[in-house]
């Protein structure tokens, strides 16, 4: 047979073998390939503003843990001491002087002395006030002095006494008049710490309130289970109710993750340069979860807080009033607990109840109400627990006493550390103060992890251009195949 | 007895309030330390464990294409013959 036969039969052999090969193929890639995914960070890694922090859960677990560094009496005693010595020498409307006016106020309430700081507060305002300052050179006085007043009066206020009610409500004004020159002031603490004192006052008039909500209007008096399908969450009406109990509305629709995943990967994924494309992922803060102000708040007369809110806004106010401020507080422990109930995040909200309950007596004076509070933790720690493992139940308990246990040990290191360091004649204000503790002390914050992430299946037509090329490659592999066999005949056919 | 116990509710109710904006030099530090301590891990992999190998295409474009050249050698090698 001539060279131009053989070449004939042997490529009709490879073009008929080459099509079942690509049908093949095919088949085969369809049947071993599973679905692809891909994750994305929830949309709470969009903070509020360009440069503001961002929630993270690991935030609320170690808060509820105290698992912070956080300083003890001497230190603020000492930095007092030091201020007021500065006093002497500095000229007292100076800017220096204005700092360390704020730095004696804060000591003092962080000593549980709030009423001693609201006279030298007001001798700075004034001062200021004397130089012209205006506008956002007052938001440290507005937020402390506002803040010392309604600490010292709010007990009064509760107990009924309506002078203390009005000089609560000059605290808030005070607040208020704060987050109006600044308004994106760390985490939005403010505006939330205004909602708290707005809400304490409305249950000093109505105590009820407060088995009937927490601080952020999240109703407390229904079951998890009945609050889930209630009517209520007919606030979603444009929204899914199946929604409800997860962190995102991400994969409804509403909010294109993989739109965010493009962005995300624009900037490497890097948080400090989200600023570069804003524009673009400013509106993914839509698909955060709403909170708060739930059925029958609008009854409630919290003016600063009417509608419902992303649920990461509330959060961060409560970590950074909790660190920066007072520490562990009920109000603080029960809105954590529903909040993370909210969206999904149970062993979180578990912690918080069990920490609440701890810090019951605190919530309000009368006994009756602190057992209402005890009673509502309970009944959400067991609806989570008939959603948990079995064996992971029994250890939930045990788990918290022994991490709320190292926090706790942690702060009593460090604040050991600091009194053993100015008992020695260290100066508080070296940068190095700290460093001989961090070395013996492993970070006490807690990793962030999956629970972080938001993973989504990619639509099966993304998997297309990879199956047509496996599908191609099977069809030459077996077109090789067909070719080379036929050749092999041909050439035992073909007789020199 | 009700001046002792009105007291006492405001003392646990004090407790309760105490918690808020404060305002001091130390905390933009603290804000500083507070956002790196919770830098972002790296995602999860995208669970790709069922799907074929990304090689697995050029191994058989490789083989097919190989096979192809052989069966051209193959009619290469032999001349022309008269039937």
């Amino acid at each position: 047979m001539s060279r131009g036969g053989r070449l004939i039969w042997t490529l009709l052999a490879a073009g008929v073998a080459f099509v079942p090969g690509c049908i093949g193929s095919a088949f085969l890639f369809r049947t071993n390939t599973g679905p692809i995914t891909e994750s994305v960070p929830l949309p709470h890694h969009v903070p509020k503003s360009p440069n503001a922090a961002s929630f993270r859960f690991a935030m609320a677990h170690d808060v509820i843990h105290e698992r912070y560094p956080k300083h003890g009496s001497v230190w603020y005693m000492e930095r007092e001491r030091l201020a007021r010595e500065k006093l002497k020498s500095v000229p007292a409307d100076s800017d220096e002087a204005f700092g360390l006016y704020d730095d004696i106020g804060t000591g003092l309430d962080r000593l549980g002395k709030p009423a001693e700081a609201i006279p030298l507060l007001r001798n700075k305002l004034e001062l200021q006030q004397k130089r012209g300052l205006s506008g956002r050179d007052l938001y440290t006085t507005y937020a402390n002095l506002g803040t010392f007043i309604v600490h010292t009066n709010m007990p009064k206020a509760i107990a009924g006494d309506s002078k203390g009610k009005d000089a609560v409500r000059e605290g808030i004004d005070l607040l208020k008049k704060s987050v109006e020159v600044n308004p994106e002031a760390h985490f939005g603490r403010e505006v939330w710490q205004i909602v708290l004192a707005e809400f304490l006052l409305a249950a000093s008039d109505d105590p009820k309130l407060m088995t009937k909500f927490d601080f952020v209007g999240d109703r407390i008096d229904q079951p998890w289970g009945e609050l889930r399908t209630s009517e209520h969450v007919a606030r979603f009406k444009d929204r899914s109710k199946d929604s409800f109990g997860r962190a995102s509305f991400f994969g409804l629709g509403y909010v294109d993750e993989r739109e965010f995943q493009r962005q995300w990967n624009v900037i490497g994924g890097n948080e400090d340069r989200l600023p570069e494309v804003w524009d673009n992922v400013k509106g993914v803060r839509d698909a955060i979860m709403i909170v708060g102000a739930e059925e029958d708040w609008k009854d409630v007369p919290v003016r600063s807080h009417r509608s419902h809110a992303e649920f990461d806004d509330p959060m961060l106010a409560i970590i950074g009033m909790w660190r920066q401020g007072g520490g562990a507080n009920p109000h603080f422990c029960l809105c954590i607990g529903e909040i993370m109930l909210r969206v999904g995040q149970r062993r979180i909200a578990w912690t918080a109840y069990e920490r609440c309950k701890q810090l019951a007596s605190r919530y309000w004076p009368k006994p009756e109400i602190q057992q209402a509070l005890r009673d509502h933790c309970d009944s959400r720690q067991k609806e989570i627990e008939q959603t948990l493992p079995a064996e992971e139940v029994a250890n939930l308990r045990p788990n918290f006493d022994d991490e709320l246990a190292y926090g706790q040990r942690y702060q009593k290191e460090y604040q050991d550390f600091e009194a053993a360091k100015i008992a020695a004649g260290a100066d508080m204000h070296d940068e190095h103060f700290f460093d001989e503790f961090q070395q013996r002390h492993k970070p006490i914050a807690s990793p962030t992890g999956p629970e972080e992430w938001y993973v989504f299946q990619k639509p099966y037509y993304d998997s297309f251009p990879a199956m047509f090329n496996f599908m191609l490659s099977g069809g030459v592999l077996c077109a090789g195949v067909a070719a080379f066999l036929m050749s092999c005949w041909l050439y035992r056919l073909t007789k020199i | 007895m009700f001046r002792l116990l009105a007291t006492f509710a405001c003392l646990f109710a004090l407790c309760g309030v105490a918690s808020a904006c404060l305002n001091d030099s130390e905390l933009p530090g603290h804000e500083r330390e507070f956002r790196s301590s919770y830098k972002r891990e790296a995602p999860p992999a995208p669970s790709t464990d069922s799907q074929p190998s990304s090689n697995t295409p050029l191994v058989l474009y490789g083989t097919g294409g190989a096979l192809l050249a052989g069966a051209g050698l193959m009619i290469l090698r032999r001349p022309s013959t008269k039937a």
